[in-house]
């Protein structure tokens, strides 16, 4: 309890001095505060583009599947017209479905379109160097 | 929170938060200017999660606490130096020009960091148990203890400098 009174009386009196003035202080603290902006603004921004990119890419990734679908009976044909051309490969044309191949392509062809305008997306958006 | 609103609310704390971060850090006020800028940056940068702008002042002291105890954390201790190394190391008290507290400065050193922020809180700003519970996240339990030993100690310290 003494020890107690102590502090209290010791701590009473305690006013640590300050490195600078509070002026100074609050102009170093905006500043700061000024760059943590500038900092969000431009992750926000980054990621405004890169959501942009995505649906780009996501459109453009539908409309090769749709096109693709549609020319189906087409490439379907086509494939089934090469194995047919090709009579030495016997053994693999026993388990060979046309089908297959062309829903082979009509995927790999959607993946690519996206991802090239995905990246086409992203330089087209990217913003211009700083000066 | 709008940017003015804080700026209005750090103006009418900063002065008890930098002096609060002086005697956490033994009287360097270059340093405890620094841990005070972090924290208000840090404090900025999630004022959206202070639900009542009432509780401004113990909100930003329990991210100072915070802040003082990681930068502890990531500081090395002096505790592995010997004697003729500490006697070369500049003394951080150089850094309040008053001296004044030379000793009190001296003994707070010597007090582990959540021993000296319970101590500070508790006689210096004027916080109740229940409230340093709350600011630093410890048990009652553990900051009664914090206290106890940091009166202790600091009895010790200041009658054989």
């Amino acid at each position: 309890m003494d020890d107690n009174k102590k502090l209290q009386e010791l701590f009473k009196g305690f006013n640590p001095r300050l490195g600078s003035s509070s002026d100074a202080f609050m102009a170093t603290l905006q500043r700061n505060m000024a760059a943590v902006e500038s900092i969000r603004a431009q992750c926000e921004t980054i990621k405004r583009r890169s959501r942009r990119a995505v649906v780009l890419a996501a459109a453009a990734g539908f409309v090769a599947g749709v096109v693709m679908t549609l020319l189906f009976p087409y490439i379907s044909a086509f494939i089934a017209g090469i194995t047919i051309t090709l009579p030495q490969l016997n053994i693999a044309s026993l388990t060979f479905d046309p089908s297959i191949t062309t829903w082979a392509i009509v995927a790999a062809t959607s993946i690519v379109a996206a991802l090239t305008t995905y990246d086409l997306a992203s330089s087209a958006l990217r913003p211009a160097p700083a000066r | 929170m709008t940017r003015e609103q804080f700026i209005q609310q750090v103006e009418a704390t900063q002065e008890a938060l930098r002096r609060f971060f002086v005697a956490l850090c033994c009287g360097d006020s270059q340093q405890a200017d620094d841990l005070a800028q972090e924290a208000l940056i840090k404090a900025w940068v999630s004022c959206e999660t202070l639900r009542e702008p009432a509780k401004f002042r113990a909100w930003i002291f329990r991210i100072a606490y915070n802040t003082f105890i990681s930068s502890q954390r990531s500081q090395p201790t002096l505790s592995s130096l010997d004697d003729s190394e500490a006697a070369d190391t500049p003394s951080d008290y150089t850094a309040d020009n008053a001296f004044n507290y030379q000793a009190l400065y001296s003994a707070l050193d010597a007090l582990p960091p959540k021993e000296r922020s319970s101590v500070l809180l508790f006689y210096m700003e004027g916080y109740s148990i229940k409230e340093i519970v709350e600011l630093t996240g410890s048990s009652e339990a553990a900051v009664k203890q914090h206290l106890s030993r940091g009166r202790i100690h600091l009895r010790a310290l200041l009658s054989n400098p």
